[in-house]
């Protein structure tokens, strides 16, 4: 399971290209804390491993400092405190189930919210299924006021995971052009736009 | 708790009320969990006679840092002397000359110990909690006067369950390849860890409890501990008791702490969110915290205590002492020496307040021993 999920993170990253500013795409790993030492040493062989097959992959373990990037073991209690602290250390982060249900919720607080957190969840043969990672809220269900950017970057990734990157980068392009310009924007960015004015805007930049 | 203990807090905490107003967070008051409440031995102070206390230095920057705390209580006349002992994360169990010490003095101020990644050798100290039934984790995270952070207005006490839980220690590979590990939550704990939580709100005047829990994924271990802190919080009408799920918990501390107050946890979160909160205040090199028992209390840096940073800091002598004059500041209190523990306080937040002194991990580039000589010239 482990080797399965560290394949299909380095793969992916590879069919997507440099997707990150960063020349090297690191894939930092992330054992328990003091807990799980058995489960840390298996998923890290699994890990080590894959990551030999993709030698075009920078591969490292890192302890998380202040001061550098030694080649050491992380521990996940670092990962937290530097995640609020010094988010941009980061690129790639593999981990068990639980620390990743609490680190994406963390981290899409530290990018604007969950209006904006795409997702994509892979399995055997292919399988994907795009959602936001937000809920359903009720609360503003029907009153055209949603912000539509978290479904429409997971429809993004879709494309992507279909191949058709051509399309997947203009409407990315789009979403984030709309973002960065300020006009129409939903209410949990702190603007007053309408979902379907929102979307007008994005089709227009398309 | 007994009656003469109650009596001696309502006295302290009145006459730190007037100092209360001038500093702007409340007083860390830890409660003494009295709930099998046994008188300890050895009175608390002796009137005048030096109180042994048990310092582990540590790994690491740790005697850095106490050799800081050391040099400060000297200079302030405090009434505390240190039985010293040396201990190293890479032992197999603490020594037993270190334990009977600490079961004799009952108090122990400790520098960090390494905790080995992986491997056989199981955490130093988790050993010691869980030897000694130090069943809580208190770390405060809150704002410093002088140290701008991206929020402000954080002040958040995070108790911690710290015997079971996810670090239950119970591990074992089914087949080759399939390991399985135990998450232990019983009804004993968790009704009193939210015991302590809730009377430590009482005790320091905070208005909210949050529990923080995953009951809708694990539905029966953490429906418990949820369940004993509803029952809890319903004999302490005047606190406002809440829950909220781990992951939007961490949420809502990046975009707002300033909704929380004190935070009840099981292990594993309350680590998680204990670091989180500490790094969105300041970081783990100034929060003060400590380990609590019935009869026991350890002392140590608030969050990240298996942390004892890289060997650099240590060669250059440039490790942060706050976090452990802090921790020490609440030992003080927990001594019942409330004068000693305001003034070291105040020196504290006075240096971080000057911005002279400062360590590199708070943006300057202070040593350990300019920051120390700036707190002993401060008080």
């Amino acid at each position: 399971m482990a080797s399965q999920i560290a394949k299909r993170f380095l793969c992916n990253h590879s069919s997507i290209g440099r997707t990150y500013s960063s020349d090297v795409i690191r894939a930092t790993l992330f054992p328990g804390d003091g807990i799980g030492p058995e489960i840390a040493t298996s998923v890290k062989q699994c890990c080590r491993e894959v990551a030999e097959k993709y030698p075009e992959i920078k591969y490292e373990e890192v302890v998380i400092d202040n001061c550098c990037m030694m080649i050491t073991r992380l521990v996940i209690v670092l990962l937290y405190m530097q995640l609020v602290k010094n988010p941009a250390l980061f690129d790639v982060l593999v981990m068990p189930n639980l620390y990743g249900d609490i680190i994406s919720d963390l981290c899409a607080g530290l990018i604007g919210g969950l209006g904006l957190t795409p997702s994509l969840n892979i399995g055997e043969g292919g399988i994907a299924l795009a959602e936001a990672v937000h809920g359903s809220a009720p609360d503003i269900a029907g009153k055209n006021l949603a912000n539509p950017t978290a479904l429409l970057l997971s429809a993004v990734s879709m494309l992507r995971h279909l191949g058709l990157h051509d399309k997947a980068d203009r409407i990315q392009d789009a979403v984030l052009k709309t973002i960065a310009e300020g006009k129409y924007r939903t209410a949990d960015l702190g603007g007053s736009s309408k979902t379907s004015d929102f979307t007008k805007a994005i089709i227009d930049h398309l | 708790m007994s009656q003469t203990t109650t009596q001696i807090l309502k006295r302290l905490i009145s006459t730190t009320q007037s100092h209360l107003r001038s500093c702007t967070r409340s007083v860390t008051y830890m409660p003494r969990p009295g709930y099998n409440a046994v008188k300890p031995n050895t009175p608390y102070t002796n009137n005048g006679v030096p109180r042994p206390v048990t310092l582990i230095p540590g790994d690491g920057i740790g005697p850095l840092v106490t050799n800081a705390v050391e040099q400060v209580f000297e200079a302030m006349h405090a009434p505390v002397t240190f039985e010293k002992f040396d201990v190293h994360g890479n032992m197999h169990r603490v020594p037993d000359d270190v334990m009977d010490s600490i079961k004799k003095t009952k108090v122990c101020l400790k520098g960090g110990l390494v905790t080995p990644v992986g491997g056989g050798v199981s955490s130093l100290n988790l050993f010691l909690r869980k030897e000694l039934d130090l069943f809580v984790s208190l770390v405060n995270c809150f704002n410093m006067d002088g140290l701008p952070t991206r929020h402000e207005d954080v002040d958040i006490v995070v108790i911690r369950e710290n015997t079971e839980g996810e670090y239950s220690g119970l591990e074992h590979e089914v087949v080759p390849g399939v390991v399985e590990s135990l998450k232990v939550i019983t009804k004993f704990c968790s009704e009193r860890i939210a015991k302590y939580a809730f009377e430590y709100a009482h005790l320091n005047n905070r208005k909210t409890v949050t529990a923080v829990h995953k009951a809708n994924i694990m539905k029966l271990a953490d429906g418990l501990f949820l369940e004993s802190c509803r029952e809890i919080a319903k004999t302490y009408p005047e606190i406002k008791y809440n829950e909220i799920i781990v992951d939007n918990c961490c949420m809502q501390l990046v975009s707002k702490p300033e909704q929380f107050d004190v935070m009840v946890t099981p292990n594993l979160y309350g680590n998680l969110v204990a670091n989180t909160a500490a790094g969105i205040a300041g970081g783990t090199g100034v929060m003060p915290g400590g380990n609590v028992g019935v009869e026991y209390a350890i002392f140590e840096q608030g969050a990240s205590a298996g942390n004892v940073g890289k060997p650099k800091l240590v060669e250059k002598k440039k490790a942060n002492p706050v976090a452990l004059l802090l921790s020490s500041a609440m030992m003080l209190r927990h001594l019942e020496l409330p004068e000693f523990a305001d003034r070291l306080e105040s020196a504290v937040k006075r240096v971080i307040k000057e911005g002279k002194y400062r360590t590199k991990d708070l943006g300057g580039s202070s040593t350990t021993q300019e920051v120390t000589d700036a707190v002993i010239s401060a008080l």
